[in-house]
């Protein structure tokens, strides 16, 4: 890769990065969860993309391990403030 | 005539990581100028797709199928789940 291309992707991504931080720091758990999840999937990929000059030992593993947790993360505070869905709580 | 193919290739990928690279950009400077205002949330929510697709091309770009492919399955259901309880905010303050 190209070193130009790459420092580009570097800097693109750590702003991403800092954009998601602060949006996570705004007014609602919405909000909170929307920034969480744009530095888990910016991060996951930072280091796949650092990998490809400093040759990390299990980089896409890890940054496999990072986004699943994310998301997993994410749902199940999802689940915590949207509640069941009430159509589906009696199927008769 | 097989090393002209491997460059054009490297510059085919250098030019997916380029291009999905300034998207990044633009979405997340769109991501920080915004204001808060009402039903803001749900655009927050269509520009973290977007960033999620452009890290899909990313791990395209360089080779890492797996990657790509869990980032863009699982992309669609965070943003429900993300969308919905935003909808139906029970630790609204």
């Amino acid at each position: 890769m190209n070193i130009y291309v790459w420092l580009f992707a570097i800097i693109a991504l750590s702003f991403s990065a800092l954009v998601g931080l602060r949006l996570s720091f705004k007014k609602g758990t919405a909000n909170v969860l929307v920034g969480e999840s744009i530095i888990t999937v910016v991060a996951g990929t930072l280091i796949v993309v650092i990998s490809q000059k400093y040759n990390l030992a299990f980089a896409d593993t890890i940054a496999l391990a990072i986004f699943i947790c994310g998301v997993v993360g994410a749902f199940a505070f999802c689940k915590v403030i949207g509640g069941d869905n009430e159509k589906a709580k009696q199927p008769n | 005539m097989v090393m002209l193919m491997e460059q054009f290739i490297g510059i085919v990928k250098d030019i997916l990581v380029l291009i999905a690279s300034f998207g990044i950009l633009l979405a997340s400077y769109r991501l920080w100028i915004e204001k808060d205002r009402k039903n803001i949330i749900y655009a927050r929510i269509h520009i973290l797709g977007v960033i999620d697709c452009a890290c899909f091309l990313i791990f395209i770009a360089l080779g890492e199928t797996l990657l790509a492919f869990v980032y863009l399955i699982l992309a669609p259901f965070l943003a429900h789940a993300i969308a919905h309880a935003a909808y139906n905010d029970n630790l609204s303050e």
